[in-house]
């Protein structure tokens, strides 16, 4: 493909048809910085070199490599939308490094090399119903596919958001979802752990709302992601009512050093999360022969 | 024709001593491979030897003499660092015991041995220790008394060839692996391999024989086998005159006829009868070797005694195949008490700082694990404290002079292993800084005290260690450059031929748990941790293994029975409050291990507070090491 | 493909032409301990094309152990960065490579240039690089390369390959880049009486292999149906766990593993630089995730990984041939005894049972 980013890419990504950054980090600027829940931020950038910046591309579900100058290099899934969104990255402060991006200020560089991974399988799903199970911080790598999902409205069925964190200060994105709400056939259905003073929303687990919120299991696909726990229970609801275990999807996260399938640190039994992944089917899941 | 990119050299991270190549261009490690014709490591390496080119390439060196103003460390010529050293050790009386050295274990034996001239010579001192020194010295106060020298008996090299070898505690395949792989090996090729240790670790899972008894009661254990194995002698109507004759014998023998087999049972959980018939296999080895660990987790006194008796009741101690072997932890901790920098129960450094009313007021002290600073509180308020070190650590923090060192591949040194295996490692990188090797840096501080030393370098400092530290007369470094290394020569102490059993004391350990503190609790060991982390730290993938262990118990971890954990309603990974008898506490959290049996429980030393906060006032169980108990109860938190 | 007769004389003296435009790495014999290593040659003279296997793999120089992959410095007060490039490309000749170690670079290639993404770092280092193949005359002690299909002589991937004959060295010609070499040189063609004899050389090493080798031979294939399958007992990788020392040699020491950590640094002058280090999955914190997760942790598993790694169907996929080159340097670093010819010994052993 003759407009990949200049020297940097090695080729084009067979799977996804994109040029990603490869090899050497392109450096960003932190336009801003908002602090999204307890221990998460949100980082809107842009690339200084003005190519990139233009022919920058991703697809939801894909994920990049982001460099904190002097701590290191770390995988994080791409929230924003493919089409007409903002670039951006929500990270909880986990570890050294996230931890340093959390020290940040706007107008700091980062490095930025992506993106990696196969995608949501958008095109397949036209004309089904889209069901999104998240908990906590699983709403970061589902954003981008409501949002892409939103502006592709017409493709699709009905559109359900089920969405559970500790408490209400945990809830990821409350703008857009106050947003995203707006949209014609946007069903939302949100609950916390704990009952909480000002809250007047559900209270309980996110596998309880399968049922409040009736999902259709015919011609649907489910978006999963959270911790194991909420992940386990909310298949569970959709394997009892039916659904195949094709039509549940789901994003895995993995130690990642390389991002382009050769450090090797994110291999589970067969597959490389970063190349092959990071979105499976269930039934892939089940079969990678190792813990999720 | 040498090679351009590999030099052979000692990896300086354990007192195994194995040998090593150093993937370098003259200016940086870029990386390691085994050295295979070593006679002891023969081509294997542990993780740490196998990552020692992340050490040495950290950047977390001392790069230059520092000394403190203001508060601040700043940057400061040699001139003038040692100026200041020299200026301030005159106000302080040596003699009086004003001045303390702390010694290193990773100290080279050149570095080691001027260091013992400074403090005697130029400071006037002998108020003096060496970090991690406790368990060894208890190893070598026993081995002195029962071979005639303080060294170890034999050389690991035995373990290829001996019939029986019997280890007593340690958990060695993490401690000192490629031994442990070693006595793995002996296992495969037909060797008994018996492992006395209250925990199933992995040398025991790869043993012949497990004795998994409970704490506190290995010394018994090994007395109750010499019992045994009396009796079988006394049976075949066997007399081995020379051992009889030994000095103590009678004593012992008495010693060991009143072990009751009911109480050994009931105190170690180990009947008679096995031992019994573990004394048949050791009787008919034609050699043995006895293993246990030597350091700051090491073996009682008591306990050592019952090991050195048992080694010479066999009558085997005379095969060129059998050993007694206290195996250290730290690459040079044998030749550090060989080079006389050790303190003894009269002039110990570590007493004079835990004593409040001791004269002590200065302390010029060598790489030190900040992890372990046990009188941290009386060093920071000394009047003067130097610190030498190639490595930053939070030691520096009390220093009011700083001085770099070389690290081990950047100088010509000698270090003596656990098996007394005197090895050179040559200089095979530039030292960026031009940093001056210890001993250089120590003769300088004695020149400008007006004593003139004259050596030259470090063969120069060698050849004095053979002129007057017994057993090194016949080595230098011209010699030891040629081969892997030379044990020293235990001839040269003149009681080498009077071999004697130290005095014991048959008791029957008990418990000190009681129901209200129904566990004992003992020192664990963890992978990936050695030297505090003073040096593991400052690696890559050693470093990761680490934090890995916390990343899983970001609070620490006791380690208890699958059955006790049912017991006390907990998982996995859960917080408990974990009380001492005496009110010390801590929170940690659950790992359910079955290798532990029920009633014990197993917190790493490594743990912060495991040291400073828990075990510390406990000054017993941190003088008894590795068989220290701790009546605990286990909470939910 | 052709193919010419050269003495001794003649093939130093090609070693010391192409130190003219090359870095020349080939085995040498450490004087002092007698240890092989296949690093770069100061003198010609040094070059030991009888010397036993190398003790460290050839993947040393392609993919070394430490490697400075990125180099910046970061301005926090102006916000600003400087970034570099730390490798460079060399011209390299490899010269004598055993069989196993040129299958090595082989898998090699295909993992890091031949996937979904090529790696840059590895390119660099490989791209002007002229391989110079050394059949073997005997086995060495632990060599298994008769069961893995990679030896004792080279059958593809080289530029020159070489045979020592009773009237000096066949050389084989693999590639035009080979031939070049050849051109310029006035060397004898072979006769077809040499072509017979570096076939008996090659039949009479293959007999020289220990039985336990050649008896192994079948056996690999039906482990690594076991293994692709996973109808192999925990109790035998309980037995292979129990074993490890956890010291990761074996991956250290593989001519095909190619797990690499990476971790950025501080230099004391606020330089910074991205370590590339050698990595294995036998260690516990090798998969670990910020956070509180690790999805392999009984050190069993780990091992596990290692050997499907090695010896199963869907990576010899991805490597064209077995993921293990029969080397046998793990075998001869490992504290255990779970070097992978003993591994294929322990699941035969639980099929045989």
């Amino acid at each position: 493909m003759s407009n990949c980013h200049g020297s940097h890419a090695h080729g084009t990504c067979k799977q996804t048809g994109l040029c990603p950054i490869v090899t050497f980090p392109e450096v960003v600027n932190i336009d801003e910085i908002r602090d999204e829940a307890p221990e998460v931020k949100t980082f809107y950038m842009s690339f200084l070199n003005k190519d990139v910046e233009r022919e920058f591309r991703i697809k939801s579900g894909q994920f990049i490599m982001c460099t904190v100058f002097g701590a290191g290099e770390f995988a994080v899934s791409l929230p924003p939308s493919p089409e007409n969104d903002r670039f951006h990255i929500s990270v909880r402060a986990v570890g050294k490094v996230t931890h340093a991006l959390h020290a940040l200020k706007p107008g700091d560089k980062l490095g930025v090399r992506g993106p990696f991974g196969n995608g949501f399988p958008f095109e397949e799903i036209k004309g089904k119903n889209i069901i999104y199970v998240a908990g906590g911080i699983g709403l970061i790598p589902l954003r981008s596919s409501i949002v892409h999902a939103l502006q592709h409205r017409e493709d699709f069925g009905r559109i359900i958001l089920l969405y559970g964190a500790r408490s209400s200060r945990d809830l990821m994105y409350q703008p857009d979802i106050q947003l995203w709400k707006q949209n014609a056939g946007f069903e939302t259905f949100i609950t916390i752990d704990r009952p909480e003073e000002g809250w007047d929303g559900e209270v309980g687990y996110v596998n309880q709302l399968v049922d409040k919120a009736n999902v259709p299991i015919d011609n649907s696909v489910a978006f999963v992601c959270g911790p194991p726990v909420m992940f386990n229970s909310v298949i569970g609801e959709f394997l009892k009512r039916g659904m195949s275990e094709d039509a549940i999807v789901s994003t895995l996260e993995r130690q990642m050093k390389c991002g382009i399938g050769k450090c090797q640190h994110c291999a589970i039994g067969r597959t490389l999360v970063c190349t092959d992944g990071p979105v499976y089917t269930y039934r892939q899941i089940k079969t990678l022969g190792e813990q999720i | 024709m040498k090679l351009m990119n590999y030099k052979a050299c000692v990896c300086n991270l354990c007192g195994t001593g194995c040998g090593q190549f150093l993937k370098t261009d003259g200016r940086k490690v870029f990386g390691v491979a085994p050295l295979i014709a070593h006679p002891v490591s023969k081509g294997k390496l542990c993780i740490r030897g196998w990552h020692a080119n992340e050490l040495l390439s950290t950047n977390e060196r001392i790069t230059t003499p520092l000394i403190r103003e203001n508060g601040q460390l700043r940057e400061a010529s040699y001139e003038e660092a040692i100026a200041l050293v020299v200026e301030r050790m005159r106000q302080f009386d040596g003699a009086a015991g004003e001045i303390g050295i702390l010694a290193s274990a990773r100290s080279s034996n050149e570095d080691s041995f001027a260091l013992g001239r400074l403090a005697r010579e130029v400071f006037g001192t002998t108020v003096r220790g060496i970090g991690a020194e406790a368990g060894h010295r208890k190893s070598m106060a026993s081995l002195e008394h029962a071979f005639g020298y303080p060294g170890a008996h034999g050389s690991l090299t035995s373990i290829d060839k001996a019939d029986y070898i019997l280890v007593i505690g340690t958990d060695i395949t993490r401690q000192n692996p490629v031994i442990g792989g070693n006595i793995h090996a002996a296992q495969r090729r037909g060797a008994r391999v018996v492992t006395l240790s209250s925990s199933r670790t992995q040398i025991a899972k790869l043993s012949t024989k497990h004795f998994q008894q409970k704490p506190g009661t290995k010394g018994l254990l090994v007395n109750a086998l010499a019992k045994a194995l009396l009796a079988i002698r006394t049976a075949n109507r066997e007399r081995r005159a020379n051992v009889d004759q030994m000095p103590g014998h009678t004593e012992y023998v008495a010693s060991l006829r009143s072990i009751s087999s009911v109480a050994l049972e009931r105190a170690s959980g180990i009947r008679y009868e096995e031992i019994e018939e573990e004394a048949k296999f050791l009787e008919q080895a034609k050699s043995i070797v006895f293993l246990f660990s030597s350091g700051i987790s090491g073996l009682d006194r008591p306990t050592i005694d019952a090991i050195t008796n048992l080694a010479l009741l066999t009558d085997r101690m005379d095969h060129e195949h059998s050993a007694v072997i206290p195996v250290a932890g730290i690459s040079n901790l044998q030749g550090g008490f060989d080079m006389g920098v050790s303190g003894e129960p009269g002039n110990s450094v570590f007493k004079a700082l835990a004593e409040p009313d001791s004269p002590i007021r200065a302390l010029f002290v060598i790489d030190h694990d900040d992890g372990i600073i046990r009188d941290k509180e009386r060093i920071s308020k000394l009047d003067f404290v130097a610190y030498s070190c190639a490595y930053r650590n939070a030691f520096m923090d009390l220093a009011h002079v700083v001085f770099p060192l070389p690290a081990y591949n950047e100088t010509d040194g000698t270090y003596t292993a656990a098996d007394k295996r005197v090895q050179i490692t040559r200089k095979n990188v530039d030292n960026p800084h031009g940093v001056l090797p210890g001993w250089a840096l120590f003769q300088r501080l004695a020149v400008a005290s007006g004593k003139a030393w004259g050596y030259q370098d470090a063969a120069g400092v060698f050849a004095d260690i053979a002129a007057k530290v017994p057993g090194y007369a016949d080595l230098s470094h011209e010699l030891l450059g040629k081969g892997f290394g030379q044990h020293w020569n235990p001839k040269a102490f003149p009681n080498s031929r009077q071999r004697k059993f130290n005095a014991i004391n048959i008791e029957y350990w008990e418990s000190p748990t009681t129901p209200e503190f129904p566990f004992a609790l003992m020192i664990g060991k963890a992978q990936h941790y050695w030297h505090q982390n003073n040096l593991m730290r400052k690696t890559i993938v050693p470093r990761r293994e680490y934090d890995q262990t916390l990343w899983l118990y970001p609070q620490g971890y006791i380690e208890i029975s699958p059955e006790d954990a049912a017991n006390l309603k907990v998982r996995d990974k859960w917080l408990v409050n974990v009380c001492s008898s005496t009110g010390t506490c801590m929170k940690i959290a659950v790992k359910i291990s079955p290798d532990v049996q029920n009633g014990t429980a197993y917190i790493p030393y490594f743990i912060k507070n495991m040291i400073s906060d828990f075990l510390i006032p406990y000054e017993n169980a941190y003088a008894a090491g590795e068989e220290s108990v701790i009546p605990i109860k286990i909470q939910e938190a | 493909m052709s193919m010419y007769i050269v003495s001794s004389h003649e093939i130093k003296q090609l070693a010391e032409a192409l130190r003219a435009s090359y870095d020349v790495y080939g085995p040498q014999v450490d004087p002092q301990t007698q240890q092989v290593f296949f690093d770069q040659l100061g003198d010609v003279e040094a070059l030991n094309l009888e010397a036993p296997i190398p003790s460290m793999p050839v993947k040393e120089i392609l993919f070394p152990q430490m490697e400075r992959v990125l180099q910046y410095k970061y301005d926090a007060e102006a916000q600003s960065v400087e970034m570099s490039k730390p490798y460079a490309e060399r011209p390299k000749v490899l010269f004598g490579l055993r069989p196993c170690d040129l299958s090595g670079i082989l898998v090699l290639d295909r993992f890091f240039l031949g996937q979904e993404f090529v790696d840059d770092v590895y390119l660099t280092h490989r791209r002007q690089c002229l391989l110079i193949s050394n059949t073997c005359l005997n086995p060495f002690p632990q060599c298994f390369c008769v069961c893995t299909h990679s030896g004792p002589d080279a059958d593809e991937g080289f530029d020159l390959d070489l045979t020592k004959l009773k009237d000096g060295y066949l050389v084989r010609v693999g590639s035009e880049k080979g031939q070049a070499i050849a051109d310029e040189r006035n060397w004898k063609p072979a006769q077809p009486h040499h072509l017979s004899e570096h076939k008996a050389v090659v039949d009479r090493c293959i007999d020289l292999f220990p039985e336990m080798a050649t008896d192994n031979k079948a056996w690999v294939s039906r482990v690594m149906n076991r293994i692709t399958t996973g109808f192999i007992k925990s109790e035998t990788w309980e037995y292979i766990g129990d074993q490890c020392f956890e010291c990761g040699a074996c991956s250290f020491v593989c001519p095909t593993c190619s797990c690499f950590n990476v971790e950025d640094s501080r230099m004391c002058d606020g330089e910074c630089e991205r370590l590339r280090t050698h990595d294995s999955c036998s260690f516990e914190g090798y998969a670990r995730m910020a956070g509180d997760h690790n999805p392999r942790q009984p050190v069993e598993d780990r091992r596990n990984k290692r050997f499907f790694c090695k010896l199963s169907y869907p990576q010899s996929k991805k490597y064209l041939r077995p993921g293990c080159v029969g080397c046998g340097r793990c075998q001869w670093v490992c504290p255990g005894d779970i070097g992978l010819p003993n591994v294929v010994q322990y699941i035969r052993r639980e099929i045989t049972e």
